[in-house]
């Protein structure tokens, strides 16, 4: 399907806001669902890039992205006007039902991206995001999550803005006042690894986000597998494109993805 | 002049069109359901399946290569028993011919697989992967005598369409594909995969879990071609052209250089609808070059 581009913008830098014209599937889109665009007519990158829903309104989808290879490259060189190759949503999204009392959201680095969208969501009494990056003008969004109703605390790696440090000990000191119902990470994954280890051990539910490579993005070539563990301990391959991109973060095996 | 006929008889494969969707990129057939009608393609062939499930490969599965896509997916699959009972119901009404790959490690495994799909309801043949490059150190279509035997022990249990899936990695490959003609095959497809490999230079190791992978896509279109070409002059059963089809000049080619039909894989995965543009193609080469049927170009190659 190709959809004109409306905007394309550099918010900060190396990573891009591209604001799309909506069509009728993608209104139905779930949080932690995803797009696969086309970012060349020629087959240089071969593949369709994978890229989170950030956000929905009613005439338009926006999508942040970090510029790292050719095909990220691509799309940031377009222009409004254009259009665009993009087929959504697909995957399987956070699972926001039914609404608990409070609600954390963990974001590291272009991790806001998903997590935007995902607090559209959120109907909890108390909400809470706590947002990491490299250094402070990554820092995306904080404005948004305060209309939203979220309490916002921010870490920089190089303590620019907000507090040094790195998002996961935030995390941590937070859970030493207070015990979420729900957490909700996003991000790089030693960040999701850490998440999914404290809220394992406080026995809270934790939802993640996992990137990976893909190639069909709907489940029929099995490529962009990660290791699961099952009930009985056995452990097996399960689809990112589809049966995630959004995991129950217990049943991932970490070991195998750090 | 009317439109031109695009139906294909391919080994008593009845198919509205010569476009097939290659093993392992269409999954079980449901998966594209959103996004493909498969009432536009001429068949569905499904990812291979053996006689238990099998788990494949750790990843990384896949990375992508210049104009390529390297694989090891490994025969990640839900078994015969599986398919046959969640699959099948579901495929058997939609009008399109299913053909059901297996891949066996042995001759055991492979009569084993057919004596459970011959009689099951709603296939149209059957595709012996002999050539998946990703499990064991040797496959079966590096090995004549191996596959001929092979084909001589499940022939006569087999009443559907037998298409055996040819490995390029062979020295001559028209010496595998003459034994299987001869030893019953009803159909040949090629060709699957090449072997290679890509290294992460920063942690100095292998990209892929498996190491090795299979290449595919457009950078491996032109051997793809020749090999089917080679074939086609020494076979007279059917064949089914593929490797690196990525638009309708890329089908015609492998058409006119003797293939009667074509399945696409790579190129599904950049465009679902490669089927039906290519189909399209296909149709406005044979309107603008006065062919009355699609038939007229296979291996209708000027000067060879």
């Amino acid at each position: 399907m190709k959809q004109e581009i409306l905007s394309n913008e550099e918010v900060a830098p190396g990573i891009f806001r591209m604001g799309i014209a909506i069509w009728k599937r993608i209104q139905s889109a779930c949080p932690g669902q995803f797009v696969h665009i086309r970012c060349s007519s020629t087959f240089e990158p071969l593949l369709r890039r994978p890229l989170s829903i950030h956000e929905i309104d009613s005439n338009e989808v926006k999508l942040l992205y970090k510029v790292i290879g050719s095909g990220t490259k691509l799309l940031s060189e377009k222009k409004p006007g254009e259009k665009l190759d993009i087929v959504g949503p697909l995957g399987h999204g956070f699972n926001v039902e039914p609404s608990p009392e409070s609600v954390m959201i963990v974001a590291g680095g272009i991790g806001a991206a998903p997590v935007l969208f995902l607090a559209h969501f959120l109907k909890a009494a108390r909400k809470q995001v706590l947002i990491g990056a490299r250094t402070g003008e990554l820092i995306l969004y904080e404005e948004e999550f305060k209309k939203l109703g979220f309490s916002v605390e921010v870490t920089t790696d190089d303590g620019s803005y907000g507090k040094k440090g790195l998002v996961s000990s935030l995390f941590e000191e937070f859970l030493k006042r207070e015990t979420p119902a729900i957490v909700y990470a996003c991000g790089p994954v030693a960040l999701l690894k850490e998440v999914a280890d404290t809220c394992g051990n406080c026995g809270i539910p934790c939802q993640v986000s996992i990137e990976n490579q893909m190639a069909c993005g709907v489940g029929a070539c099995l490529g962009c597998v990660i290791k699961t563990k099952e009930k009985d301990g056995s452990t097996i391959y399960r689809r990112v494109c589809k049966d995630g991109p959004v995991f129950d973060a217990s049943i991932v095996s970490w070991e195998s993805l750090i | 002049m009317g439109k031109p006929d695009l139906t294909v008889n391919f080994a008593g494969i009845k198919m509205r069109n010569p476009l097939m969707v290659a093993s392992g990129t269409f999954g079980y057939g449901e998966e594209y359901e959103e996004l493909v009608d498969v009432k536009k393609l001429g068949a569905i062939v499904l990812k291979s399946v053996t006689l238990k499930p099998r788990q494949g490969n750790p990843p990384p599965r896949i990375v992508e290569t210049p104009a390529g896509l390297l694989n090891a997916i490994g025969l990640h699959n839900i078994g015969v028993s599986a398919l046959i009972r969640e699959k099948l119901p579901g495929l058997r009404n939609l009008g399109t011919p299913i053909i059901v790959s297996i891949g066996g490690e042995t001759v055991e495994e492979f009569v084993e697989l057919i004596e459970f799909l011959t009689d099951a309801e709603g296939i149209s043949g059957i595709e012996l992967n002999l050539s998946c490059p990703n499990i064991g150190k040797r496959i079966l279509a590096q090995d004549p005598a191996a596959a001929g035997k092979l084909l001589e022990s499940i022939r006569k249990k087999c009443r559907l369409p037998l298409i055996v899936k040819l490995s390029p990695q062979v020295t001559d490959i028209t010496e595998i594909a003459g034994t299987c003609e001869e030893k019953g095959a009803d159909a040949i497809s090629l060709i699957n995969s090449f072997p290679g490999m890509a290294i992460d230079i920063e942690t100095r190791k292998p990209v892929l879990g498996n190491t090795t992978g299979g290449l595919t896509g457009p950078a491996i279109k032109p051997l793809a071609l020749k090999m089917v070409w080679d074939v086609c002059r020494v076979v007279k059963i059917p064949v089914v052209g593929m490797g690196g089809v990525m638009r309708a000049s890329d089908a015609i080619e492998f058409m006119l250089a003797g293939a009667k039909a074509i399945a696409v894989g790579t190129a599904l995965f950049s465009n679902p609808d490669i089927i039906e543009e290519i189909v399209q193609g296909i149709e406005d080469y044979l309107v603008q070059n006065g062919f009355a049927s699609v038939s007229q170009i296979v291996g209708n190659l000027d000067g060879s």
